[in-house]
């Protein structure tokens, strides 16, 4: 019997679950994903020269705290089955999907990862995963395409891998669940004009995140090359009833100008240019005009990119209306980068027929039943930043321990 | 005190790549040291069989340890130590980190041995410390701002046991609960003391009081811009809030408009942000009752953030215009018509917006400057009390038992700053639970003659403990250090050194580096 059960271990999972258990509750997390801890293990610190408050550690490093503490359970690689709500308590059914590793003998040395001989098979655990153990995916694993390798097994000093492991079926029994199912970025090749998936060098801001966080810089796809001239094109996904969502996704605004000013801070000589509908940041907005002021390697304008073509070789042209004549405009790229916005996750709807939650025209969950137990936080009510998530998740869980009754 | 160091050496031979004759190797390469006193090897620590042997061990007459094995210090947990350690002087050597090219390279014997040898002749010179736990004097937290985020904080926090000093600006009723104390027509002096037991002093009604609180929540207030006041008589300013008793008072007029921005004194950041909301909807409200011919939003950018773009979208299909202008060129009011003048960004003209009343645009309510700079590091905080800086953790500021939240940040749409406030409330609960403030044993210290009294660690030291005595002399107040080390990169006079990393140690590890390489 847990005090509170937490579906999806995002954000916002995350700083509920580090209010409760600094406050001696105990907590089950349970995440469809390998590891607890969400988009934001993928983003990249966007703070080189000083912190700009990005707010992607945040998440990270609660995580890292309370990964060693007692009174945590994580359920990765798993889903909800069926729910009964009760007077008093919850019961949840959990379907876990093998992981092949046992989390309680691994030691996360590394060493299971160095001789796997398939690119992608076995992925360590990036910091503040919860649990530290490698992912196994069986689709790439030579073992269980071929049968033959088992490398990993051999190499392995805890005995902690697996291979028999089947899905396993768990009842969970909890006083209060938190719903932070959250939201999935919006897959750009929808929208055809920008050529996502068509030309290599149009980048959504997610795989950018990811090239950063994990070679250190950006690099053109097609030659390797480091890009001269890099166009951010905003609201790409939000704001539009073609292939998007028609609500704004008020994060892209946030996290795109520090793609840009990290860009520019570690390599001066590079360009770039950033077009908006509307500046939506709420910090205040003088912070980041201030910063690009004094800069001539930055644009920060108005204008709604129209289309981005190839023309000779590599080399990408944005169409955009100018603003002041209302004429348009082509500009010459290396690489284009499309600030994707986000949807609910398609889960979030299961899980609130399950709890008997009303879901709006969108997806978004827009009521909790708290006096049943069942309360939602995070980006799954209405679109929400990191900082305002994980906020979000903190006071949701306040408002739980207030129905426990554990705080006087 | 021996000054000897006891090393705990773990062969960890599920783990470590060393093979016996290289971990001979190793240990004798450490033996080499003088500073070292005893070398304990053992096959693990890392599971309680290992820890149960160590704790029986004996020390050999050391009083401080090393801890070296192939795991980090967090998974190892809690080490039991040999009678005669003192806790505060022992130090973990991860050596599995020493391989710069990941898990398949292995580092020499000599590489292994060199980092303990560092850190050696680190400790050896170290001296003891201890943290301090000083109780909490006071049982009340301050809340101020008189918002009604800063009521529904101060409810919360009475809800929950803990008493309340609600102190406001303006006139108020008292509140019904009990736990809530309040104190209206305030103005804030400073703050003084040490987190957990803080004196606020604060004017009220001409006289100077003081009040002692555990931890002070700055919530802030919105209020009008500081704009410039038409110089055309025919055009009438009226607030948001108030936007409605005028609406309803039968007038019909030929056009109305929304600022967010009038010529204000400060940036065009975070006006009328707070509200835009509020703003979409009676826009929205006054288009459809028709008290306007015209209803117009001017403004830099349309911050409907959100699913607040749908309001914005009814907004518009109800008829309200809306104009963005640009940076460079602020939209004026005409001097002899009721007109607005903007430049339009679209069109790149100055259009005329008919306009009687105007709907002035609204911002937060700066702190007085003088509570700021005694609050924090002036420079590093804007009046806003935004930090230029890394944020600790939400709602929290650097220095302890301060928490801000809300306006006093920066401006912010509403429903944004509730989930902040229910996260502050939180933490406020678990500082105020924990009942102590622990004061560093690592503290920086002043040698008073070298110290040329220049301030600038007073300016610099994030946590507001430095200040000069008496003598003109800079000090350190030890119950608000952190050990941070701040202090000692700026003085100029090298007057300031911390106390458990001197540069006596620094210099003989850079030298035991050295040593190692070569």
């Amino acid at each position: 019997m847990k005090d509170v059960l937490i579906i999806g271990g995002g954000t916002a999972g995350i700083g509920a679950a580090e209010t409760l258990l600094s406050l001696g509750k105990s907590v089950a997390i349970v995440d469809t994903a390998p590891f607890v801890g969400g988009v934001a293990l993928e983003l990249s610190c966007k703070g080189d020269v000083e912190c700009t408050r990005c707010h992607v550690c945040m998440p990270r490093d609660a995580a890292f705290r309370m990964r060693s503490s007692e009174g945590i359970e994580a359920y990765t690689l798993s889903e909800i089955g069926s729910a009964t709500l009760g007077t008093k308590n919850i019961s949840l059914e959990v379907r876990s999907s093998p992981r092949f590793i046992d989390t309680k003998k691994c030691i996360a040395c590394g060493k299971c990862i160095a001789v796997c001989p398939v690119k992608g098979a076995l992925v360590a655990p990036p910091h503040g995963a919860i649990p530290n153990v490698p992912y196994l995916n069986p689709e790439l694993c030579r073992h269980f395409q071929s049968g033959e390798c088992d490398l990993c097994a051999k190499e392995c000093p805890t005995n902690a891998f697996d291979f028999q492991e089947k899905e396993e079926r768990s009842l969970l029994l909890a006083r209060a669940v938190i719903v932070a199912t959250g939201m999935d970025p919006i897959d750009p090749s929808g929208i055809p004009h920008y050529g996502y998936g068509y030309y290599p060098n149009v980048l959504s801001s997610l795989d950018a995140e990811r090239m950063i966080a994990s070679h250190g810089e950006l690099r053109r796809p097609s030659d390797g090359q480091r890009p001269g001239k890099i166009a951010i094109i905003q609201c790409v996904g939000s704001r539009t009833t073609k292939g998007g969502v028609e609500y704004c996704s008020k994060f892209c605004c946030k996290y795109a100008i520090r793609i840009a000013r990290s860009i520019i801070e570690r390599f001066p000589e590079t360009a770039v240019d950033f077009l908006y509908m509307d500046l939506r940041t709420f910090e205040p907005r003088s912070e980041a005009l201030e910063w690009a002021a004094g800069k001539k390697n930055i644009g920060i304008s108005q204008g709604v990119a129209g289309m981005v073509q190839e023309s000779e070789k590599g080399k990408l042209k944005v169409r955009r209306t100018v603003p002041g004549d209302a004429s348009i405009e082509e500009g010459e790229y290396d690489m284009v980068i499309l600030s994707v916005g986000a949807r609910p996750r398609p889960e979030s709807k299961v899980i609130a027929a399950k709890l008997a939650l009303p879901v709006d025209s969108f997806g978004f969950i827009s009521r909790d039943d708290r006096k049943k137990g069942v309360f939602v936080a995070g980006s799954c009510k209405s679109p929400m930043d990191i900082e305002e998530s994980f906020a979000d998740g903190k006071a949701t869980a306040f408002a739980v321990l207030e129905r426990l009754g554990a705080v006087k | 005190m021996s000054g000897k160091i006891l090393l705990i050496l773990s062969r960890c031979s599920a783990c470590s790549w060393l093979d016996k004759n290289s971990f001979k190797d190793l240990v004798s390469q450490i033996r080499l040291d003088k500073r070292i006193g005893k070398i304990i090897e053992t096959d693990k620590i890392c599971d309680s069989k290992g820890k149960k042997k160590l704790k029986s061990s004996a020390s050999g007459g050391c009083d401080r340890a090393i801890i070296a094995s192939w795991c980090s210090q967090e998974s190892l947990g809690k080490i039991p130590l040999p009678k005669g350690i003192d806790p505060s002087l022992v130090e973990f050597v991860d050596l599995s980190l020493l391989s710069p090219k990941g898990p398949k390279e292995r580092s020499s014997p000599e590489l292994l041995a060199g980092a303990v040898r560092e850190s050696a002749a680190r400790l050896a010179l170290s001296r003891p410390v201890k943290d301090r736990r000083i109780r909490y004097s006071s049982k009340f937290v301050a809340v101020i701002g008189s918002s009604d985020a800063a009521i529904r904080a101060a409810r919360a926090l009475a809800q929950h046991g803990i008493p309340t000093r609600l102190i406001i600006s303006q006139k108020a009723s008292k509140p019904k609960d009990g736990n809530i104390e309040l104190i209206d027509e305030a103005t804030i002096n400073g703050l003084t003391g040490i987190p957990g037991n803080f004196r606020l002093s604060y004017r009220r009604r001409g006289e100077e009081l003081e009040t002692d609180c555990a931890a002070i929540l700055l919530v802030g207030e919105r209020c009008m811009a500081d704009v410039r006041p038409p110089t055309n008589p025919r055009v009438r300013f009226v607030p948001l809030e108030r936007l409605e008793d005028f609406a309803t008072s039968g007038l019909r007029v030929k056009g109305i408009a929304f600022l967010d921005d009038l010529g204000s004194l400060a940036s065009v950041s975070d006006v009328s942000v707070p509200l835009w909301h509020l703003l979409l909807e009676s826009a929205k409200s006054t288009a459809v009752a028709g008290y306007a011919e015209n209803v117009t939003v001017i403004a830099r950018d349309v911050k409907a953030a959100g699913l607040l773009e749908l309001s914005w979208k009814e907004a518009a299909e109800a008829g309200v215009k809306f104009v963005r202008y640009d940076d460079k060129t602020r939209p004026r009011i005409d001097k002899s018509e009721p007109i607005i003048l903007v430049k339009d960004l679209v069109l790149g003209e100055t259009i005329g917006i008919p306009a009687d009343v105007v709907v002035a645009p609204v911002t937060t309510r700066p702190w007085e400057p003088a509570f700021v700079e005694r609050l924090f590091v002036p420079g590093d905080w804007d009046l806003r009390v935004r930090s230029r800086g890394p944020q600790r953790g939400l709602g929290q500021s650097p220095c302890d038992g301060v928490f801000v939240v809300g306006y006093a940040g920066f401006a912010k749409l509403t429903d944004q700053s509730y989930p902040e406030l229910g996260a502050t409330v939180s933490e406020i609960v678990a500082f105020m639970r924990r009942g102590y403030h622990i004061a560093r044993g690592a503290i920086a210290e002043i040698d008073e003659d070298k110290c040329s009294a220049c301030n600038t660690c007073v300016r610099t030291c994030p946590y507001r403990a430095a200040r000069m005595n008496d003598n003109w002399k800079a000090e350190i107040v030890a119950e608000k250090c952190a050990g941070c080390g701040s202090c000692v990169a700026v003085c100029p006079s090298r007057a300031i050194e911390l106390k458990n990393c001197t540069r006596e140690q620094i210099e003989s590890q850079v030298i035991a580096t050295q040593e190692a390489i070569s």
